[in-house]
């Protein structure tokens, strides 16, 4: 063997070792996962395929054109495809996640104070009458007994065509936003200053990823409990590191001013730590649930070169400007 | 001596003289006429100094005022393009449609090189091939957009007004203006659109319904209405007399909504990032959430949080399986509930 192959043949059996020894530290999931949500009485499956740049997400019920998140992993740049109109709308990165208010607009009032927040349970409240007044509440809520001696919901306006409306569950903006910084107000000066105000009891908690220690298996993947608790509520998470950082299912552009209530905050809270979730419940304190996700298969694989056009837009669909905030 | 009656009648006799038509007191002209008559009629233009529009596609690239002057038609593309500013346009009561086998180009479309600035839009209607199929699905001929923009997000129109249209059946936008650059649409309808209904700074008296993605989104809407399949129905900074019932979105998003109503099937009925005065929401999520306060309010939702407020004052919140009323402080409000809580509630006052 000549020299030069030598060298040759020992740079590239270093550059081997290097690279499986990279790969061997921080193994990268490739693969589909297979989930199932839970939501206001509807249950929606959902499919992650994950490549080693993009990701996408989709409800797999073809009852109704559901919309395809495409996530750039590297950018974290998010395409959201609709089929219902063959349509594509590419946000640019963390603005799915983003409260950022049009230029000049005041920012919400203050943070709060640490460690603020409901804590307490609340007494029973009075008994609840006979019947709830007329004219309220929706009728068609699947697997929840018909109210009694009310009337429906309004109705949709007469002249739609029948059969219209999505049949799958509410959109789960991502991402966990900032506490609202200090309010900005305009031409300050002009505007006399508030007093302040005496003894302010605590407003609304902070909304934090708190680990609880406890560790278990799920699906042959370790995993670490968390909780996230609001306002009466309380998400328990069961999450890995050894998938990829939680990207959740966004079935619309999202909130200008960022989400406020717990299932649109959690996703957020995993990805910031690189977290995906085996399970999460969402439930009252008096243990009724409102929502839930799980996982039911992890399926390790080599994505084929078809399954990399997945993660671009199909041919034909056309490029439609997100609204600007 | 003249009696008194005889110097009477000296005087009326007198004054009835000076009473008589000139005509008779004084000499006619000269009977040769003066020479032929001068025109004295005005020019079309003085009429009508507006420019007639009765062919589409039609570019305006002049300042100045136009109209329509019968229905206009396009197989292909856009129908009427503004590429410059200070142009005001009337409809006049007519039609602009478009046959385009596939759903594409505009109605109307601002395509100013650096901005589109001073446009009216008025008096008529916009109409595409485009329907829903029942499941969903947008699909048919005629155009993409109503009205619409180029530059989009980098030159926003301004100054622009869009009043009294109706647009149906486009794949994507009904009516889109941008929302920084003083933007009005006022008494417009839109049906049917695959995206957005309509989008502008201010959107005041006007309906979007039977969209795809969202029906009014702008900074301030009053006495709209707004039915969308996703995203929320009515997204604005302020809601003021506003209805939004959005399938998988929220009813009305808004960071202060005032005598509002919001129906969500999965969402939130009323969404309000800071304040929800009057108003009351039904949603699969939550019935009404506010962020601080709610004053006035109502709620309901089949499994969630019918009405949830940092501070919440003369509200009621009703739930059948999560939790009817939550909230940090509450004053004179009320929560019910079938099988789940009824309230949670950390501070409250004058309630059981």
């Amino acid at each position: 063997m000549k020299r030069s192959e030598k060298t040759q043949w020992l740079v590239c059996s270093c550059f081997c070792l290097i690279h499986s020894a990279s790969c061997i530290s921080a193994p990268a999931f490739e693969g589909r996962i297979n989930a199932v949500m839970t939501r206001g009485g509807q249950t929606e499956t959902l499919l992650y395929t994950v490549g080693t740049n993009f990701l996408r997400v989709e409800a797999t019920a073809t009852n109704w054109p559901n919309p395809v998140d495409l996530l750039d992993r590297n950018s974290g740049a998010l395409t959201l495809l609709f089929p219902h109109n063959r349509s594509f709308v590419q946000l640019k990165p963390g603005a799915e996640n983003s409260s950022a208010m049009p230029p000049g607009f005041p920012q919400m009032p203050g943070g709060l104070p640490p460690g603020v927040g409901p804590q307490s349970r609340p007494p029973g409240g009075p008994a609840m009458p006979n019947s709830l007044p007329p004219g309220i509440g929706p009728t068609n809520l699947s697997g929840m007994p018909a109210m009694p001696g009310r009337p429906p919901m309004p109705m949709m306006p007469a002249g739609l065509p029948p059969g219209v409306g999505p049949q799958a569950q509410s959109p789960n903006a991502p991402g966990a936003p900032a506490m609202p910084a200090p309010p900005n107000l305009p031409a300050a000066g002009r505007i006399p200053s508030m007093p302040a105000m005496p003894m302010m009891p605590p407003m609304m908690e902070n909304v934090e990823l708190q680990a609880t220690g406890e560790k278990t298996n799920l699906l042959g993947f370790a995993c670490e409990k968390f909780e996230i608790r609001q306002r009466g509520e309380t998400m328990e998470i069961w999450a890995t590191d050894q998938l990829l950082p939680f990207q959740d299912y966004v079935r619309s552009q999202p909130h200008r001013f960022g989400p406020r209530m717990i299932e649109g905050q959690w996703a957020g809270l995993l990805t910031a730590k690189k977290l995906f979730p085996l399970r999460a419940s969402l439930h009252f304190d008096n243990g009724s649930e409102r929502f839930r996700f799980e996982v039911t298969s992890v399926t390790p694989q080599k994505l084929s070169k078809e399954d990399l056009k997945l993660f671009q837009p199909p041919d034909g669909y056309f490029e439609i400007q997100p609204l600007p905030f | 001596m003249k009696t008194w009656n005889q110097r009477v009648l000296g005087v009326l006799i007198f004054l009835s003289t000076l009473s008589l038509p000139p005509s008779i007191t004084f000499a006619q002209g000269s009977l040769t006429p003066p020479g032929a008559p001068a025109p004295t009629m005005v020019t079309l233009s003085q009429i009508e100094p507006r420019t007639p529009i009765s062919s589409a596609p039609f570019t305006i690239s002049q300042p100045g005022s136009y109209y329509l002057t019968t229905t206009l038609n396009v197989t292909s593309g856009d129908a009427i393009d503004i590429t410059t500013n200070d142009v005001t346009l009337d409809l006049h009561g007519f039609t602009i449609s478009s046959t385009a086998p596939s759903a594409t180009g505009t109605g109307i479309l601002l395509s100013g090189t650096l901005t589109n600035m001073n446009i009216a839009i008025c008096n008529g209607f916009i109409r595409g091939g485009v329907t829903e199929d029942g499941s969903g699905v947008y699909s048919g001929s005629g155009f993409g957009d109503g009205i619409n923009y180029t530059n989009f997000g980098n030159y926003p129109p301004v100054n622009v007004r869009v009043s009294n249209v109706s647009i149906s059946g486009c794949l994507y936008t009904g009516i889109s203006l941008g929302f920084e650059s003083s933007t009005i649409v006022s008494s417009c309808t839109v049906n049917c659109v695959g995206s957005y209904g309509i989008s502008a700074d201010v959107v005041a008296d006007s309906t979007a319904i039977f969209c795809g993605q969202g029906a009014i989104s702008a900074r301030t809407a009053s006495n709209c209405y707004g039915v969308t399949y996703n995203n929320a129905a009515i997204s604005v900074f302020s809601a003021q007399n506003c209805w939004g019932d959005s399938y998988n979105g929220d009813g009305v998003y808004a960071f202060t909504a005032n005598n509002c109503f919001g129906t969500s099937g999965y969402g939130t009925g009323i969404d309000a990032n800071y304040c929800a005065n009057n108003c009351y929401g039904t949603g699969g999520s939550y019935g009404l959430y506010s962020y601080q306060t709610a004053v006035g309010c109502g709620g309901y939702s089949g499994g969630g949080t019918g009405l949830s407020a940092n501070v919440a004052t003369s509200c009621e919140g009703q739930s059948e399986y999560g939790t009817g009323l939550s909230a940090y402080i509450a004053n004179s409000c009320q929560g019910q509930t079938f099988y789940g809580t009824a309230q949670s509630i950390t501070y409250k006052y004058n309630m059981p």
